[in-house]
């Protein structure tokens, strides 16, 4: 009978610990941050003057994957490198505490171009690029242009080419002209 | 094709316009030897001014876009004119539309300016070896200068940028995008040397001087 009792009071106990055990394992996992999980999450923002680089061939075809070099101001190594995505886009943040004029290069087989980012001390806020120098029929650009290298529409690069002709036209007849 | 501004070191430029330079004065003592030295520049004009446009046509061969050169239509059609005219229209290119860069206009000017003469020789050359077929060598001559001059200038693009590339660029990934674009001028290639042989015969037919050389 002793022998019983014994036995169903240590049955008690095992439950008890096992209880007990269980409880602190739930406990413990939901008091741990786990990945991938929505539960005690903090989620913070901050404005930040991020910068979108848009480099197309001049047809208007996106340079995919083209590689991207950032240099700050006054730095001769990279700051930064990193390729364009699908459409040619590439976003970063330039460094506030570095005022001045950023460069950006895009390149691709030997395509390419440089663009001069200017960036003011202390703003937070997203802002244009100011001013670009697009060196290349392939160029890196911020405007919905007809041909974004130069920021010159279809018309526009028509009128000049006719120009060109029309002047080399005119040397043509110049130099066939008959002798009196 | 063009190199831009900044794609290549200071040093390159700077062989780019000796090149240039000295090819430009060979061209203009071999134009000057002739005993009518202007004969040639209403052509060179009307030619450079095509050469000017061409950049503008872009042919969609995916993966990439390429346009027309005809640096190879510049020599058959040119001769020595050849050199000089590809200069002033790759000047032209680079102020107005931003191809290329006035840094390396002499780089440029030796990527498609030097296949531009060689393809005057091929054209000459070529010529006279099928002389018993008039027509046909003529035809398979300027197609022969035309496809091996954009040829010509695809390796010599492809050789300068390879041999120049920055440190700090991956170099696998910009290769196999030049490998890329080579491959793309391909069908260019066959193109502008049917283009080229197209229009010999037609100026063979209605105005054969513009292709005989200049004396």
């Amino acid at each position: 009978m002793m022998t019983k009792m014994g036995h169903r009071a240590f049955m008690q106990k095992v439950c008890q610990w096992g209880n007990t055990f269980f409880i602190g394992s739930i406990a413990t996992f939901l008091a741990t941050p786990q990945p991938g999980q929505a539960h005690g999450v903090v989620i913070q923002h901050q404005p930040v003057a991020a910068q979108t680089i848009v480099a197309q061939y001049e047809a208007g075809k996106p340079m995919a994957n083209a590689q991207v070099t950032v240099y700050a101001p006054n730095g001769d190594s990279p700051w930064l490198q990193g390729t364009t995505d699908q459409d040619g886009r590439f976003l970063f943040t330039p460094d506030p505490a570095q005022p001045g004029d950023w460069q950006v290069r895009v390149r691709q087989a030997g395509h390419g171009g440089i663009i001069t980012i200017p960036v003011q001390a202390g703003v937070k806020a997203n802002h244009a690029i100011a001013a670009s120098t697009p060196t290349s029929e392939d160029s890196v650009t911020q405007g919905p242009t007809d041909f974004p290298g130069t920021g010159y529409t279809g018309l526009q690069k028509g009128v000049m080419a006719a120009s060109v002709v029309w002047g080399m036209v005119g040397t043509a007849s110049f130099f066939a002209r008959r002798k009196a | 094709m063009h190199i831009a501004d900044g794609m290549v070191s200071a040093p390159v430029c700077l062989a780019g316009y000796g090149l240039t330079g000295l090819m430009t004065w060979l061209s203009l003592k071999q134009i000057h030897r002739t005993s009518e030295p202007t004969q040639g520049v209403p052509k060179a004009a009307l030619l450079t001014s095509a050469f000017f446009v061409a950049s503008l046509i872009h042919i969609p061969v995916p993966p990439a876009s390429v346009h027309l050169v005809l640096n190879g239509l510049m020599g058959v059609v040119l001769g020595d004119y050849a050199f000089p005219a590809v200069l002033i229209g790759l000047f032209f290119q680079a102020v107005m539309f931003g191809h290329g860069g006035l840094s390396t206009l002499g780089i440029n000017a030796v990527i498609m300016g030097l296949p531009a003469l060689i393809a005057a020789q091929i054209f000459r050359r070529g010529r006279w070896l099928l002389r018993r077929t008039p027509r046909w060598g003529l035809g398979c001559a300027a197609f022969g200068a035309g496809a091996i001059a954009l040829a010509l200038s695809v390796v010599l693009f492809s050789s300068i940028v390879i041999m120049n590339l920055p440190a700090n660029l991956d170099a696998t990934v910009e290769r196999a995008a030049i490998l890329t674009l080579g491959v793309a001028h391909i069908p260019l290639i066959f193109l502008e040397g049917i283009f080229t042989a197209l229009l010999a015969l037609f100026l063979d037919r209605v105005k054969p001087e513009l292709l005989k050389e200049q004396t």
